[in-house]
């Protein structure tokens, strides 16, 4: 289980989390949504360990480890996967190198290169990649949707637990959305990982269900439910659908 | 079918390739290396302190990668061009102790494509580079380029000096030179798929150099698609 408690981060001096919590439990969806700028991305660079985010008040646990005493390294080892907005493009080093490569780092040396080469093939055919992209350098001269794709074949060769998925929905078309959230679907039946979905778009999250939605705002999640009010936040935008909820615990 | 590469070691002053692909695995002293036709050519090894003169004839085509490690090296390599010649340079290199390097590449004549990259990583080490693009009057359609990027821990390290004398006026000339860090935006994506920091540095610092090499016995992707 992942837990966040009371924490507070600030970047550059300034306070982008204040008193968030969050909990998500083995196997559980959760989504975490939220107006630009809310501090969504914020979160999941916390959770991967990314030094420009200071971790100023709190406690994050993952499966009872405290995260913040340990590395990006140690936490990606641990089962963590980050798919940022925009993975960036890196020259020289081919996507099967740092497959291979991450791989030996999680100590799964006794795959073969043959089992390696088909295990790659198969989840290609299964992502509508073109085989070809195994080789390119990481990220290179791709498409945003042909970069979230090729970070999905990442997840399924490198099977983590616990997936935050930040916007990967920008930047995709209608089928290729379709394409990545079947994936992740069939992924999360097979792997039963966590998932923590960061999104502006409402059809991942028709596609995903899930178990719960976090509202993100002023510097913490104000609100937690289901799916209806991730539905009430598309039909009435966040100002609307918190002030509802407000009129709610009024009456 | 698996084209084999010639593979050389040269210590001979004169050396001609014409229309072929070779690997020379070192050149042990002074060469003047004469090329003709399409080329590709591969250097893995130079001595430390060989000046190399490359002229190419008219009308050749050529792509020469250098794929090196500089330990206290001191190398001068030198181009000269005939007309209508078609040159691509690649020159990668991991240096360590002190290191001198001159590139210069003379264009006399006129219809000239030269396109110089250089990559160069540092392994504890110094380098001064010098790197010289010498246009002469009365050539024409000349297009010169000449990237420069360096990788280091300490920038104090490395010196780029570079000298681009254009003398023509029908030329389109450009020099870019860089010197950086490893970036930490690469550092922390290879960390966060679970590299660590060494191996992601290591990989980085390779890909730096292997991301510009074509030929394959010298790392790069070349055929691969």
């Amino acid at each position: 289980m992942l837990t966040i408690k009371d924490l507070t981060v600030k970047v550059s001096n300034k306070t982008i989390l204040e008193n968030f919590n969050l909990e998500i439990k083995e196997g559980e969806i959760h989504a975490l949504m939220g107006k630009n700028g809310a501090g969504k991305s914020t979160i999941s660079k916390v959770l991967l360990r990314d030094l420009d985010y200071t971790v100023t008040h709190g406690l994050i646990t993952y499966q009872n480890k405290d995260l913040l005493k340990l590395n990006t390294t140690e936490v990606a080892q641990l089962g963590f996967y980050l798919v940022s907005q925009n993975p960036i493009e890196i020259d020289g080093i081919t996507n099967a190198e740092l497959i291979r490569c991450a791989l030996n780092e999680q100590g799964k040396k006794d795959l073969n290169i043959l089992e390696l080469n088909n295990k790659l093939k198969k989840y290609c055919e299964k992502l509508e990649i073109p085989t070809s992209f195994i080789h390119r350098n990481i990220n290179y001269n791709m498409s945003g949707g042909e970069k979230k794709k090729m970070e999905l074949l990442h997840i399924w060769m490198l099977e983590p637990k616990m997936i935050i998925l930040d916007e990967i929905d920008s930047g995709l078309d209608v089928d290729a959305l379709k394409i990545v959230a079947n994936a992740l679907l069939e992924y999360h039946k097979q792997f039963k990982p966590s998932l923590l979905i960061i999104t502006h778009q409402q059809k991942l999250l028709e596609i995903l269900k899930p178990d719960k939605v976090h509202i993100l705002e002023n510097k913490k999640v104000t609100q937690t439910g289901d799916l209806s009010l991730a539905k009430k936040i598309f039909e009435n935008g966040f100002s609307r659908a918190t002030l509802m909820a407000n009129g709610e615990k009024n009456e | 079918m698996v084209k084999k590469m010639n593979k050389l070691i040269i210590a001979s002053e004169n050396v001609k390739i014409e229309n072929e692909e070779i690997l020379i695995e070192e050149i042990t002293k002074d060469l003047n290396l004469y090329l003709k036709g399409k080329v590709n050519c591969g250097i893995k090894k130079i001595n430390k302190n060989c000046t190399i003169n490359i002229y190419l004839e008219k009308e050749s085509d050529s792509l020469i990668e250098f794929f090196l490690k500089l330990e206290n090296n001191q190398n001068k390599i030198y181009f000269h061009n005939e007309e209508k010649t078609k040159l691509k340079v690649h020159f990668c290199a991991t240096f360590s102790g002190k290191n001198y390097l001159e590139i210069k590449d003379e264009l006399n004549h006129s219809n000239i494509k030269n396109d110089l990259k250089i990559r160069l990583v540092e392994k504890e080490g110094t380098i001064n580079v010098l790197a010289v693009g010498d246009i002469k009057e009365k050539t024409k359609e000349i297009n010169y380029l000449e990237d420069i990027k360096a990788l280091t821990t300490n920038n104090e390290r490395i010196k780029i000096m570079p000298d681009l004398l254009v003398k023509s006026k029908e030329v389109i000339a450009n020099h870019n030179t860089t010197i950086s860090n490893i970036s930490k935006k690469e550092l922390f994506y290879l960390e966060s798929k679970g590299l660590s920091e060494k191996s992601a540095t290591e990989k980085i610092k390779k890909g730096f150099l292997k991301g510009i090499i074509k030929n394959k016995e010298l790392g790069g992707e070349e055929n691969e698609s």
